[in-house]
This record gives C-alpha cells, sequence and structure tokens, in this order.
C-alpha cells in the first residue's frame, strides 16, 4: 500500500508540469496566429490618417464620442470670441475632449488639450502649451515652446523654434522645423531645419578620379564593389563610382564625389562638399560636414551629426535619414523622413523642458546643442 | 586519471575521448542558445533597416516558387497584388516549376485580372527542384534585387519595403524576413511549431543579427541582390537546400545576409507528424550537404570576424547534433558496461551530465519561452513541456536522414527523392481581390 501510494506521489510531481500543457491542450486558450503588422504602423502618417477617418466616420454617424473621449464641435468664427470650455476645463487649464473645429483656429494660451485637435483649415497653437495631437486640413503653426505627444499632421507644417515633438510630425507637402527644437520622426516631401540662406558654392570643386586605391581596399572592377579591410581615409577631392564598405572607420576627405553607397562598420565622417549619389551607412556615427549631400538613405546605429547646408534626397526622390541621436545644423533640407529613435535636435538655443501644469511630462531629456 | 577496459586501453581511451568531444559540442550548443536568449532579454537590439520609410524604391522581381500549388497559390499573388509597393516598379513573376495541376490555369486567371503587373513563367522541363527552376527564372529577371515565396506564404501589405529596405545598404547580399504560421490552431503539430518558429526567429536569428554573426537566409520570405547572387556563382541546382548554401556562398563572397524582425510573413506549417518527419529530413540532407562544402572556406577565411566564422560552423553544425546527441547516449552505455575508471573521470562525467540535464536539455526551451515572452502571447508558453515530443520527433528524423546520407544515398542508383511539402488551404471558390481592386 506504502508503495502505490509512493509510486503515485512520484508519478503526481513528475506530471506536475506537464498539468499546464495538458490543460492547454486540451482546452485551448491561445491559438491564435501571432499578430503581424499588417496595415503598417512604421508608415510615418498612419496614427494621423487613422485618426482623420475615425473621426470622419465617427462624425457622420451622429456619434458624440470618440473612444473614451467625448467630442466638442466648434465653427470658428470671431478671432476673440471665448473657448465654449466647461468649467471643470476653466478651473484645470485643460480640455481632454476631442476639437473638431470649422475653419482657421487659434488655440488659447495657457492651456492645453489631452485629447485631439482637428482643424478643417489652418490651426495655430499657443507657446507654452501640451497638446496630444494635432490635425489641420489647412497649415498647421506650431508656437514657440509648444509640445507635440503623439502626432501632428498638416498640409504645411511650421514649429517654431524649443518646440518639443515627443510624437510624429508629418506634412503632406512642406515641413519648417526652428532652431533648438527637439524631435523623433518627421516626414514630409520637403523638410527644412532652421532656414537660413543657403550658401552658393562658388565654382564647381576640383576633383579627381580614383585610379589607385589603398593597399586596405580589394576593388572589384566587374561589381565596382571595393572592400577595405581595414579603417581607411580618402583624400580631399576624390571621385569614383562603385560602392564601398569598410570593415573600420571610414574617412572621406572635402568634396569627394561617390557614385555609389558607402558602408562602415565603424564610423564614418564626410568632409566638407561631399556629394554621394547612393546611401551611407554606419554601424558607428556618423559625422558629415558642411555643404554635404547624399541622394540616398543616411543611416547610424548610433548617432548622426549632419553639419550646417546638408541636403537629403530630392525632389521626387524620398530618403530617410534615420539614427538613435540626430543632430542637425541650420540649413539642413531632407526630402522624406528624419527618424531619431531616441531623440533628434537641431540646432539652436538651450531647449527648456515645458513643465505642464497639470502634471503632465514630456518623455525626452534636455540637450543642449551649440 | 586512468581509464581501462577489458577490451583494451585502445577502446577505453576512444570511448572516453569521443565521450569528451560530445560532451564538448553539447557545451557549445547549450551556450550558444543561451547567449541568443540573453541576448534578446538583455542586449543591445539591432533594427537598423526598420526605420527606412521613404526611399527612391528600386524595381525588383518577386518569385512565387510553385510546384501543384492550386489550393494555395492564388492567396499569395493576391496579396502580392495588395501591397503598398510602387506598381511600376514591382515585377511579380510566379514561377511555375512542372506542375501537373491546376496551378498552371489559376495563375493565368490571376494575370487576365491584373493585366501587365504579373509575368507568369510555367517552366515545363528541365532539372527538378526548387534551386534549378529558380536559376532559370533568374535568366529572364532585369530588375537589380529578386524576393523569393513559397507558394504558401501570404505577404502583407508593407512586406516589399520591409525587405527592400537593407539593400541600400551596400553590404548586404540577401535579406530574411520572419516566418509566422497561420494554421496554429489546426492541433498540437501546428501549435508546437508555432513555438518553434517563434524561437528560431524572434530569438535565434535577431540575436545573431545583433550580435554580428550570421542570420540565415531561409529562401522565402527573403531578398537577394542579383549582383551579389552572380558574383558567387549564381543558384546552384544540385544542392538540396539552396538557401543555406547560399548563405555561406555569400558570407564566403564578402556579402551580409542581414535579417530583418519586422517583415513578418504568414505561412502555413505541417499539420501531421509523417510530413513534418519528411520536412526535416530534407532540411537535414541540404543542411549537411552544405556543412560538407562551406566548413572548410569558412574556418580558413580569415577577412571575416572570429564570431562570424564560429557561429558559421555552429549553424551549419546544427543538424548534425541530433545523431551526435544519440551517439552520446550509446557510448554512455557502452563506457558503462566495458570502461572502468578511476573516482575522478566518472566524478566529473557525472557533474557534466548534471549540468547539461539541469541546463543544457532546456537551451532550447529556454530560447522558445524567450520569444513567446518577447511577443506577448503569453498563454501559449503552457504548451511547452510537449516541445520534448517535437524535439524527439525531429531527433529521430535528422538521425535518419543523416544515416540515409551517409549510407543510402551514396550507393549506385540512388536518386534523391523531393519531398513536397503538403498544403491543408482550400483553394479559394471566389478571387478575395477584384481584377485590379488592389492596384496602386
Amino acid at each position: 500500500m506504502i508503495f502505490i501510494g509512493l509510486l503515485l506521489l512520484t508519478l503526481s510531481v513528475m506530471l506536475l508540469p506537464i498539468l499546464p500543457a495538458l490543460i492547454e491542450w486540451r482546452w485551448p486558450s491561445d491559438v491564435v496566429p501571432l499578430q503581424i503588422d499588417e496595415a503598417d504602423a512604421l508608415d510615418p502618417p498612419v496614427l494621423a490618417h487613422r485618426f482623420a477617418a475615425l473621426l470622419q466616420e465617427v462624425l457622420r454617424s451622429g456619434a458624440i464620442h470618440l473612444g473614451e473621449s467625448a467630442i466638442a464641435q466648434l465653427k470658428a468664427g470671431k478671432a476673440d470670441a471665448p473657448w465654449p470650455f466647461s468649467p471643470l476645463e476653466k478651473s484645470d487649464n485643460r480640455s481632454d475632449r476631442v476639437w473638431r473645429i470649422e475653419g482657421d483656429i487659434q488655440l488659447p494660451t495657457n492651456f492645453s488639450f489631452h485629447a485631439e485637435v482637428s482643424a478643417s483649415a489652418d490651426l495655430r497653437t499657443a507657446p507654452h502649451a501640451v497638446y496630444r495631437a494635432l490635425w489641420a486640413d489647412g497649415a498647421l503653426h506650431l508656437a514657440a515652446h509648444s509640445s507635440v505627444l503623439r502626432w501632428a499632421h498638416g498640409a504645411q507644417v511650421r514649429i517654431a523654434e524649443a518646440c518639443v515633438l515627443a510624437g510624429r510630425v508629418t506634412a503632406t507637402q512642406s515641413l519648417v522645423v526652428g532652431a533648438g527644437v527637439q524631435f523623433t520622426l518627421l516626414h514630409a516631401p520637403v523638410i527644412d531645419f532652421a532656414p537660413s540662406p543657403r550658401a552658393v558654392a562658388a565654382s564647381a570643386p576640383k576633383r579627381r578620379a580614383m585610379t589607385v586605391w589603398p593597399a586596405v581596399v580589394r576593388w572589384d572592377a566587374q561589381l565596382q564593389r571595393g572592400l577595405a579591410g581595414a579603417s581607411l581615409v580618402i583624400e580631399d577631392g576624390r571621385a569614383w563610382q562603385g560602392d564601398l564598405v569598410c570593415m573600420g572607420d571610414l574617412s572621406l576627405g572635402a568634396d569627394c564625389l561617390v557614385d555609389g553607397s558607402l558602408k562602415a562598420r565603424g564610423d564614418l565622417q564626410l568632409g566638407r562638399g561631399c556629394r554621394v549619389i547612393g546611401s551611407v551607412f554606419a554601424e558607428g556615427s556618423i559625422h558629415m560636414a558642411e555643404g554635404c549631400t547624399v541622394l540616398g538613405a543616411v543611416v547610424s546605429e548610433t548617432a548622426l551629426h549632419v553639419g550646417a547646408g546638408g541636403e537629403f534626397g530630392a525632389a521626387g526622390r524620398p530618403t530617410t535619414v534615420a539614427a538613435p541621436q540626430l543632430e542637425l545644423a541650420t540649413g539642413v533640407r531632407a526630402h522624406g523622413t528624419v527618424w531619431a529613435g531616441e531623440k533628434g535636435w537641431t540646432a539652436g538655443e538651450r531647449v527648456p523642458v515645458p513643465i505642464p501644469g497639470q502634471g503632465l511630462r514630456i518623455n525626452m531629456t534636455e540637450r543642449a546643442v551649440a | 586519471m586512468g581509464v581501462s577496459s577489458p577490451l583494451g586501453p585502445v577502446w577505453a581511451w576512444s570511448l572516453s575521448v569521443l565521450m569528451g568531444v560530445i560532451m564538448l559540442l553539447l557545451t557549445a550548443y547549450t551556450a550558444r542558445h543561451y547567449v541568443f536568449s540573453l541576448n534578446r532579454l538583455f542586449g543591445r537590439q539591432r533594427h537598423p533597416y526598420a526605420s527606412i520609410v521613404s526611399a527612391d524604391w528600386p524595381r525588383v522581381t518577386v518569385f512565387v516558387a510553385a510546384h501543384n500549388e492550386e489550393a494555395v497559390i492564388q492567396d499569395c499573388l493576391e496579396n502580392l497584388m495588395l501591397v503598398d509597393y510602387p506598381t511600376e516598379r514591382l515585377v511579380v513573376m510566379p514561377v511555375n516549376d512542372r506542375s501537373s495541376d491546376g496551378t498552371r490555369e489559376i495563375i493565368d486567371a490571376v494575370v487576365a485580372r491584373f493585366p501587365g503587373r504579373i509575368v507568369p513563367f510555367h517552366r515545363i522541363d528541365g532539372k527538378p527542384g526548387k534551386a534549378a527552376a529558380l536559376k532559370d527564372a533568374t535568366e529572364l529577371v532585369d530588375t537589380d534585387f529578386i524576393i523569393v515565396f513559397d507558394a504558401d506564404y501570404m505577404p502583407s501589405r508593407g512586406l516589399i519595403r520591409r525587405l527592400m529596405a537593407p539593400f541600400f545598404d551596400p553590404e548586404v547580399g540577401a535579406v530574411m524576413g520572419r516566418v509566422v504560421p497561420h494554421n496554429v490552431g489546426a492541433n498540437l503539430l501546428t501549435r508546437l511549431l508555432d513555438l518553434e518558429r517563434a524561437g528560431g526567429y524572434q530569438v535565434d536569428q535577431q540575436a545573431r543579427m545583433n550580435l554580428g554573426m550570421v542570420p540565415q537566409y531561409g529562401g522565402t520570405v527573403g531578398g537577394i541582390r542579383i549582383k551579389a547572387l552572380q558574383s558567387v556563382g549564381g543558384w546552384h541546382d544540385d544542392v538540396l537546400a539552396e538557401d543555406t548554401d547560399l548563405t555561406y556562398r555569400l558570407l564566403l563572397g564578402g556579402w551580409r545576409t542581414v535579417y530583418h524582425n519586422r517583415a513578418e510573413c504568414y505561412e502555413e506549417v505541417p499539420q501531421s507528424w509523417a510530413v513534418r518527419m519528411r520536412q526535416i529530413k530534407r532540411w537535414s540532407k541540404g543542411h549537411n550537404q552544405a556543412m560538407v562544402r562551406h566548413s572548410g572556406a569558412l574556418l580558413g577565411k580569415r577577412t571575416l570576424a572570429l564570431s562570424e566564422r564560429i557561429d558559421g560552423l555552429l549553424l551549419l553544425g546544427v543538424y548534425m547534433m541530433s545523431p551526435i546527441l544519440m551517439l552520446g547516449w550509446v557510448l554512455s552505455v557502452l563506457m558503462y558496461f566495458t570502461v572502468a575508471v578511476n573516482w575522478l573521470a566518472p566524478a566529473l562525467v557525472v557533474m557534466a551530465f548534471m549540468a547539461h540535464s539541469a541546463l543544457g536539455n532546456f537551451a532550447a526551451f529556454f530560447e522558445i519561452a524567450t520569444a513567446v515572452h518577447l511577443d506577448r502571447s503569453q498563454r501559449r508558453i503552457r504548451l511547452l513541456a510537449f516541445s520534448f515530443l517535437g524535439f524527439i520527433v525531429s531527433a529521430v528524423a535528422i538521425a535518419r536522414s543523416v544515416l540515409e546520407q551517409m549510407l543510402l544515398d551514396r550507393m549506385p542508383g540512388s536518386k534523391f527523392h523531393w519531398d513536397k511539402t503538403v498544403r491543408y488551404r482550400k483553394a479559394s471558390a471566389q478571387p478575395a481581390v477584384p481584377a485590379q481592386g488592389g492596384s496602386l
């Protein structure tokens, strides 16, 4: 009897780990295929477009709520007309309602909007205010020191200095970003950073064709591709056609012309006025001096510093500029997407982090850029 | 430390040394599983191509490899008509390899509904096998890149862009996306395969990507740069696993294969154990063939990082571990009965076995658990204990394939028989996508 008891006890101890498996097998609770991103959440304006479509549908149906937020509708008229805020909103200086405004609108000062604000024409924000999300069918003007938490979208978007953009900012036509702005993702056919008069090159730089490569480079003429087994420095004014992959750091002198793409397993530097008719990749940081242009993608796995007057992509040829840390000087222009995985900022004055009165905090750290 | 045996010292020492080597190999693979899992949980994650969303996208040809795929080919082609890649830069080419069912008619019907967007390649003769078919199809391509899907795959809207994004990096020769089982709920096997796939992609492949090692091109849901393919000799139609073979030829030729964890695609996994065993045997033979072909060159390739060479070798040897493990069991029994050792050696062996039992046997399951945790699908982890079943079936199938490969396949007159994976989906009665409805 004791033997049987011990046997049963031993068996149950052995079977114990299998019990959850047996239950899950006989009474399945998790048998749906793993959800994959079929709608492409990486598409920059996807959140804004999803909201716009949803709001349109809700308004058409006559509903008064969007998700859990009540919808407030407003017809923009007289410039000085008071906003129809509730007493609670007035006392808190914030609204948790979704606002749909017909016409041009200037958002009130000292007031935060913690749900989406949508305008059928132009939309102007107030300085030092915090917004969850902004949609403008026309132009969107973000006043200085304002903050956007999730996304902002307009036909043309202008971002004044020292704004903090924790969410995506997208424009269907153009985007102008002021000095000292912190951002994560910007997307538009043309994005101008801290615009300044663009320098015009006095004359085309003199370049010499790269006929003999340094010993460290194994150049395949048929593939038009070079592999450098160690770090490599290219002198000023060199030009070549083809891709160059470097196993260490790669540094190009001023005014080089590359009709191909560059890749460095280490850090990568482009001297002043370099032009790359291809893409630039580095597993380390990328440093681009003033006046560099790259037609294709620019991706660093650590940090990217772009000097004044740099240009990425071209009209009708969009591209992506991406790095965890991204610093852009004045006068930089990009066509397409600029994506800072952790933190991006434009050159300018020290950026004060707004501390909203209602305890909202921006999840971005302060960064000074000289 | 001394060993002795009634069968002689040579016998005793041979068994002991062999056992030592096996223990070393088991330790290496155990460590590998843990390194990958811990890297995915706590290490720096690399997704350098995920953020490339805007680009002047290049022209690309998408191959849909099909051999008697009447049940699934329509869904795959229709899904490709809905992707958000610029229409004028996307050529879809079903590679209909000597099908004897209704595959051709179905392809032609879809072609008629989407004029100008699909260029079918109906291959009616030539060498059998996917590699041979792809080789012939590649001759017809006028784009710089190709993407390959098997016919049972269902590409999602943004998938082509994601698979193409890494090609802006001039070092990249091939790209591999993530495969996600769609018929998870069919039975216990499909649920176990779902766990296994998660471990393989979410942890194994991504960790290799993170650590700068050797992610593997898997033959489907992947892209290839034509220039890279040509520079390493094109498709080899005499190999059983053209994907593994290509991964190593690219690596040795100075090209990188990268893994893109966000380029996800649904597939259909086997629903019967017999089909699964045949699939494993096919993979095992192909992989081992690649191991024989490329191990030497990989070891001697000084331009590759040491981590790439070690990981590459371990990856090549992965299908040899099942027979090696079984050999270890046999050896341990033989040693127990025929070899006498002093106290230190058995103590070491016992400790090694205890360590391996406590950690090594579960290393692969730890990887699966990590993957499920990262996928945030927590409840399916309860089935983990049953993964032993899948493990044993795979081990037996692999051991059998290795024996076949070493003995039967070498006999005169033996011919490789390609086991096509059975499909379970039923062909759509009506087109799911209206004609030109999805064109962009």
